[in-house]
């Protein structure tokens, strides 16, 4: 395959579940943490682990991603709005 | 001129600024439908992008092309039923290619009727929306017409497709969002609204192409509802010569369109396989009972008849509407054929489950979910608990 920066597509919902799971090592929901950060419920993303993360961890799931969501960006935005609330 | 420049001429009218800018979303699709789009990663906000700058080829639009493509076999399986249908309940000796042709006369106006009225509702909701279209249809539409009788009456699909549109997939924000299966929604519409159009003796084959349609004929489950022995053997069944809704009575289709959606990994195998399970114990459940003659058929009987095949396949499978975890999905697939199975023989008024059992685990599918999510949520407080313990000691 030849890779280019194309997005191969637009952005749509989280449609296709079950890609994400087998690209993240950790023990954790990825899918249910994207969408925990989209809506900013902190006390869901601690929960789901927010804190075992960092924004490269998802990195594989970016780019499979049918969607083309901006997963990384949508990580780090979510550890900010927790690292402000909660105050660390 | 090309087809490129035909839509490069055209793009500025439809942009920001131009004289149709309202029907930007009905351009948008109609180019992305035509080529690939040409965005790339990052986009506008480039210089500060912090993302991924490669993308795999998959995209929304690739998922559901091959969900189409899986639809094929059973659909040019149906069109060829239809016409065999009405050539042997006639006495007529059609060949294949007449069957065949009549076949595709009478589905293309119900392919038709469903994609142009929900394309409609989709184009008209992007654009109120300010979105882009989303493709979820293109897969549903083509389903609904392959689920609903042969002689269902036009206006009756239209309404059911706009019900299943507006209230099943636009009021809860568009694809990717609906509770509910839309395509099933539509057709279990159909079933509680005009249920002497769904199902009984009189609906399933065409009569000829502009007469009346009323040649009296049961289904599999149907005679097995009314009592009667059946009259067909398993292997009909199985190739699909009976009849039933437009296209889902040959399992032998059905089959190699899921050989094509695991071997492409669209949908999950954990859901079909687990489908099957279900389905199958329940039926063995019934044989060890045995109250009736109902109970007494073997259990693969049930993979054969009605909707089961395409319902497992194509149906329980949506992602959206499935249970989203992969445990969930285990827990999802397998109620899904205990459901289906125990509508069937133990419930007297629907001759068919398998529509009312994905509909209802549609419902509980994020009930599932959140329990399997909350079962690991509690999993790793518990580790985190002991790690903490031992970093004091």
């Amino acid at each position: 395959m030849d890779f280019d920066t194309g997005r191969h597509g637009s952005q749509r919902p989280l449609f296709v579940t079950g890609e994400f799971e087998k690209l993240v090592p950790l023990d954790i929901y990825p899918m249910q943490l994207i969408k925990a950060c989209i809506v900013g419920d902190i006390e869901q993303m601690e929960n789901l682990g927010i804190y075992e993360v960092e924004p490269e961890d998802l990195a594989l799931c970016e780019f499979a991603d049918t969607s083309k969501t901006e997963i990384q960006a949508i990580i780090r935005e979510g550890l900010e709005k927790a690292r402000k609330e909660v105050g660390l | 001129m090309t087809l490129r420049n035909f839509f490069d001429k055209l793009k500025p009218n439809f942009s920001k600024g131009g004289r149709f800018e309202k029907l930007s979303s009905t351009f948008e699709a109609f180019e992305s439908f035509a080529y690939t789009p040409n965005t790339i990663t990052g986009g506008e906000k480039f210089a500060r992008y912090r993302g991924c700058h490669i993308r795999d080829a998959v995209d929304l639009k690739r998922t559901i092309i091959t969900v189409v493509i899986a639809l094929m076999p059973a659909l040019l399986f149906g069109m060829w039923n239809i016409g065999h249908q009405t050539s042997i309940s006639n006495g007529l000796d059609w060949i294949f290619w007449h069957q065949i042709w009549f076949g595709f006369l009478r589905l293309l106006p119900i392919i038709a009727v469903s994609y142009i009225v929900g394309l409609t509702i989709e184009f008209l909701f992007a654009e109120i929306r300010h979105e882009e279209v989303s493709e979820g249809f293109i897969g549903t539409g083509l389903i609904i017409s392959m689920i609903v009788p042969v002689t269902i009456p036009l206006w009756q699909l239209a309404l059911a497709v706009a019900f299943a549109v507006i209230i099943g997939k636009e009021v809860f924000g568009g694809s990717g969002y609906n509770i509910l299966n839309p395509a099933l929604l539509a057709r279990a519409f159909l079933f509680f609204s005009y249920p002497s159009r769904m199902s009984g003796e009189n609906v399933w084959i065409a009569a000829d192409l502009w007469g009346t349609d009323a040649i009296t004929c049961a289904t599999p489950l149907g005679q097995l509802m009314s009592g009667q022995p059946l009259q067909v053997s398993a292997l009909d069944m199985f190739i699909g010569t009976i009849p039933g809704c437009t296209c889902e009575t040959s399992v032998v289709a059905i089959l190699l369109g899921a050989v094509i959606l695991l071997l492409t990994g669209i949908a999950s195998w954990r859901i079909m396989l687990s489908v099957v399970i279900g389905g199958g114990l329940m039926g063995l459940l019934f044989n060890t009972i045995g109250a009736n003659d109902y109970m007494h058929i073997p259990f693969y009987y049930h993979y054969l008849m009605g909707g089961f095949a395409f319902g497992c396949v194509f149906m329980a499978t949506d992602p959206v509407t499935a249970a989203h975890t992969n445990t969930g999905k285990w827990i999802y697939g397998f109620l899904i054929g205990v459901f289906a199975v125990m509508l069937r023989v133990v419930n007297p008024a629907y001759p068919e489950g398998m529509m009312l059992a994905i509909l209802l685990m549609n419902c509980f599918a994020p009930l599932i979910d959140h329990c399997v999510v909350a079962m690991n949520i509690r999993k790793r407080k518990k580790r985190w608990a002991i790690a903490e313990r031992r970093n004091i000691r």
